[in-house]
């Protein structure tokens, strides 16, 4: 559904780069460094359960999105703490928590959060994140996969609140529906692609420009 | 994608006067944020299309809004290059420069690096794309330079007189055939300054690994320096004890691996791409055998 555009940017980009340098093997062996959102298992139903705990009874169900339908009870990301504070690991935290943002955004299509932080300026977040699921969202149009998965590698900070943090991110492959098993689209993984992260600090992290590593021209 | 290439067709020539690049230029971005249509069918491009106007605009309820400052500057962009390792000591855990067969290395198999095309005026990020040695300079067009950033390259921050660690042992210059012998290294951070165009940039050279040549074939590579560890007898072995097989006199080296970072003007630290290598004085370690007897006393 909506992330799509997205994947075709990173697709074409993935297809012209010589995609450089290192990797994100050993990363998934550190969640610290990767903010992968994992996704609430059909068991437990509230991943993002504030004290831990799983009180699974009082909460609706979280059913991922399958062919027969779209994802149900999905749980909204919550800020954390250190995301709110104005310093590179802050902007780091902040980086986290939209990318799981994003990938809430793929599974509902709705964009009522990260567009509060997120700055209209920004055409990327637009065009390819934020557009695209409000328009699925109108055609009632949903996505079954297509995960991302964000590791940075590199924080920069040219200036007091504002800090450019770049990520190797990747995606699972995914197929959209607008009627039960109906599919729409079907569109591959992402291969391993960079993502450049600007973000400023203006009573409360926005990103302001995200950029899919192009090739030379 | 077209987006992201539509954005910023930016060509870069890279002029290298002896220290830093020096040339770079924008061709004027494409207008247009959307697809251009093609007769591809393709569902995603009729979607994309289908947020777009005939021109190729968003439409008016695209959540997008062209920044109108930034849009009207005709002046000459000023922009800095960034580079930087993907891959650097201290790092691998977060990026592992082995573990991913989908990154393809340069020709010559050196990392490419990451260079960041950034707007000198407001700091945003322009562009960030890989490059390696074997990339072509690229055809430019008017009207963007590249202010001159203040960097530190691996070989100027390698001519600092970065001091070696020490070699330090348990017994001093003296072990026992077969005895765990401790040793450690000495060293610490080190700090330097200087004046680059008119800016005073600090330096600092971290420890980050070092590496053992005990004199008899056996070399090891470790993180950490070790520590003195005064109760330690050649009984005991240690994180960073060594056990000679034979008797001898052996030169014994530590090689410190620094990494570097720069800070202009007080301005946050950034890190200097590779290492410096930093050998040790030898020190000699004299390893004897040791005889039991029996003493009759009486």
């Amino acid at each position: 559904m909506n992330t799509r555009k997205f994947v075709n940017v990173v697709l074409v980009a993935a297809f012209s780069i010589a995609l450089a340098g290192c990797t994100l093997g050993s990363s998934e062996s550190d969640p610290s460094s990767t903010s992968s959102t994992t996704p609430p298992t059909a068991s437990s139903g509230i991943a993002a359960s504030s004290d831990g705990t799983t009180k699974t009874e009082d909460k609706p169900k979280y059913r991922p999105a399958d062919e027969k339908g779209p994802a149900e009870n999905v749980p909204l990301p919550k800020m954390p703490d250190e995301a709110k504070k104005n310093s590179p690991s802050g902007a780091e935290a902040f980086v986290k928590y939209y990318v799981d943002l994003i990938n809430y955004v793929s599974e509902t299509n709705d964009t009522k959060e990260i567009k509060k932080v997120t700055s209209r300026h920004c055409k990327e977040c637009a065009i390819s994140i934020i557009d695209p699921a409000d328009y699925s969202k109108k055609i009632n149009e949903w996505q079954v996969g297509g995960k991302y998965k964000f590791t940075i590698i590199d924080t920069y900070q040219p200036e007091k609140s504002n800090v450019i943090i770049t990520t190797i991110f990747t995606s699972t492959p995914f197929r959209t529906y607008q009627n039960p098993k109906e599919v729409i689209g079907e569109y591959s993984k992402v291969s391993p692609t960079y993502g450049t992260f600007q973000v400023r600090f203006n009573d409360g992290w926005k990103v302001t420009e995200f950029l899919v590593t192009d090739n030379k021209s | 994608m077209r987006t992201i290439h539509a954005l910023f067709i930016v060509g870069l020539m890279l002029v290298n006067n002896g220290t830093q690049t020096n040339e770079v230029m924008l061709q004027p971005a494409a207008e247009s944020v959307c697809f251009q249509k093609k007769s591809s069918g393709h569902r995603s491009v009729d979607i994309a299309w289908a947020l777009c106007n005939k021109d190729g605009g968003p439409k008016a309820d695209s959540f997008f809004i062209s920044d109108e400052k930034v849009k009207r500057t005709n002046d000459p962009k000023k922009v800095k290059i960034r580079d930087y390792d993907t891959c650097r000591t201290g790092f691998e855990k977060v990026a592992g420069c082995n573990s991913n067969p989908d990154i393809k290395p340069c020709k010559d198999q050196s990392l490419p690096i990451i260079r960041q095309v950034i707007n000198a005026k407001d700091d945003s990020v322009l562009r960030s794309f890989s490059v390696c040695p074997e990339d072509p300079k690229t055809e430019l067009p008017n009207n963007t330079k590249v202010v001159d950033v203040i960097r530190i390259t691996t070989e100027q921050f390698r001519s600092f007189p970065l001091k070696a660690s020490r070699v330090n042992s348990d017994p001093s210059n003296f072990s026992l055939r077969n005895g765990f012998t401790h040793f450690w290294a000495s060293s610490n951070k080190q700090y330097f300054k200087v004046d680059i165009a008119e800016s005073k940039v600090s330096i600092r050279a971290i420890p980050v690994q070092w590496i053992w040549n005990y004199g008899d074939g056996t070399t090891r590579r470790l993180n950490y320096p070790g520590e003195p560890a005064p109760e330690h007898t050649l009984h005991d072995k240690t994180d960073t004890s060594h056990v000679y097989q034979e008797t001898g006199k052996f030169q014994v080296v530590v090689t410190t691996l620094y990494r570097g970072e720069f800070s202009v003007d007080g301005g946050p630290w950034e890190p200097i791409p590779g290492q410096a290598s930093v050998p040790s004085e030898p020190s000699v370690m004299d390893v004897w055998r040791t005889k039991k007897e029996l003493i009759a006393t009486d």
